[in-house]
């Protein structure tokens, strides 16, 4: 099961990436798609984002959620600083004094 | 004489391109260290964690799969979302390919294999400002290779500090924090903006989907935000020169 995802994965990937320049695809993209395809990534990462925050066990929660103070201040780490690794240890950090203490 | 000279300016050019890759690495190292130790996290083998990253080869699509499997999607779900976030390389391989269009078939295969976000943004610079250079490839080659090594490498030592750190921990929430990090640059272009608080609300509005259908329908309405947001800002200052986004 999960060898069928990764291979078909990379296969579309890999066509993805091939496809003008193998000449796969016939004629140019045309303007309209190719700005649409500009705000998939963001859109996809939004999606899964509010998901995973928003989202506990199948409901919508908001009030006693400890991923959304953890959530916002990484983000405002974030934005300051622009570094990955210190913004994940920020959220996790937050996540985990919040379940433990306030909570 | 001839071809000695032509083999130098083609390492010479695959040196550049290592060279231009290189300061993007400190972006690339610790998310292929995170994808590492997500994907012990998540139950997979190392063996599968490592051969993902050689396979797919595309840092957010893998963390997504990660994200898709351990919530027990259909390896069908878990594909076509990889396949959608990383359609967007669709518009690299048209940019490029009228430089690479005398390559042969091999070339043109490594070359698309290896055409990433990072190794992208930095070798068609090279080739817009030198459209006529026989041997640009090697510059993508270099970029490239560059790239994926790093992958690799930052993948298998996650993968080693992935199986060091006790699963109790809970790092499922970093998922959402990295993607946060990929995000956070473009709330301050507004079409973007749109797209992110459309699809944002759409994915809650629709959770309750099966088979995490609501993801593909929030990034189908993001995407179709963005780009209205787009057209509608360009009306809105048509003589400013803005361009809706800059991949």
């Amino acid at each position: 099961m999960i060898w069928f995802a990764i291979i078909i994965s990379g296969l579309f990937t890999f066509l993805t990436r091939f496809s003008f320049i193998g000449g796969l695809a016939g004629r140019p993209l045309p303007p309209t798609v190719r700005a649409m395809l500009g705000y998939v990534t963001t859109a996809v990462l939004t999606a899964i984002i509010a998901s995973e925050v928003l989202i506990i066990n199948d409901h919508f929660i908001i009030a006693d959620n400890p991923q959304i103070p953890a959530f916002v201040l990484a983000a405002v780490i974030a934005l300051i600083f622009r570094n990955i690794v210190l913004t994940i240890a920020t959220g996790l950090l937050t996540l985990w004094v919040c379940q433990h203490m306030i909570y | 004489m001839a071809n000695n000279h032509s083999d130098i300016r083609r390492i010479d050019e695959f040196i550049l391109g290592i060279r231009h890759e290189a300061p993007l690495l400190v972006g690339v190292i610790p998310f292929g260290l995170i994808f590492g130790v997500l994907g012990i996290e998540a139950g997979l083998t190392p063996f599968q964690v490592m051969t993902m990253s050689v396979i797919i080869f595309g840092g957010a699509s893998q963390i997504i799969f990660l994200e898709l499997f351990a919530s027990g999607a259909s390896p069908y779900l878990v594909s076509s979302t990889v396949g959608v976030v990383n359609l967007r390389h669709a518009l690299y391989s048209a940019r490029v390919s009228p430089y690479f269009s005398r390559l042969t078939l091999g070339w043109k295969v490594i070359l698309s294999y290896l055409l990433t976000d990072e190794a992208y943004a930095m070798t068609i610079r090279r080739l817009e400002n030198r459209p006529h250079n026989p041997v640009m490839h090697y510059h993508l080659l270099g970029t490239g290779l560059c790239l994926w090594s790093s992958w690799q490498i930052t993948t298998f030592l996650g993968i080693m500090l992935g199986a060091a750190i006790p699963p109790s921990l809970g790092l499922g929430f970093a998922i959402p924090l990295t993607f946060m990090t990929i995000v956070v640059p473009y709330l301050a272009n507004w079409p973007h903006f749109v797209a992110i608080l459309v699809s944002g609300s759409i994915a809650i509005m629709t959770y309750h989907m099966p088979w995490k259908l609501n993801l593909i329908i929030a990034a189908i309405a993001g995407m179709l935000a963005g780009y209205l947001a787009e057209i509608l800002h360009k009306n809105n200052d048509a003589d400013k020169s803005t361009t809706g986004y800059s991949q």
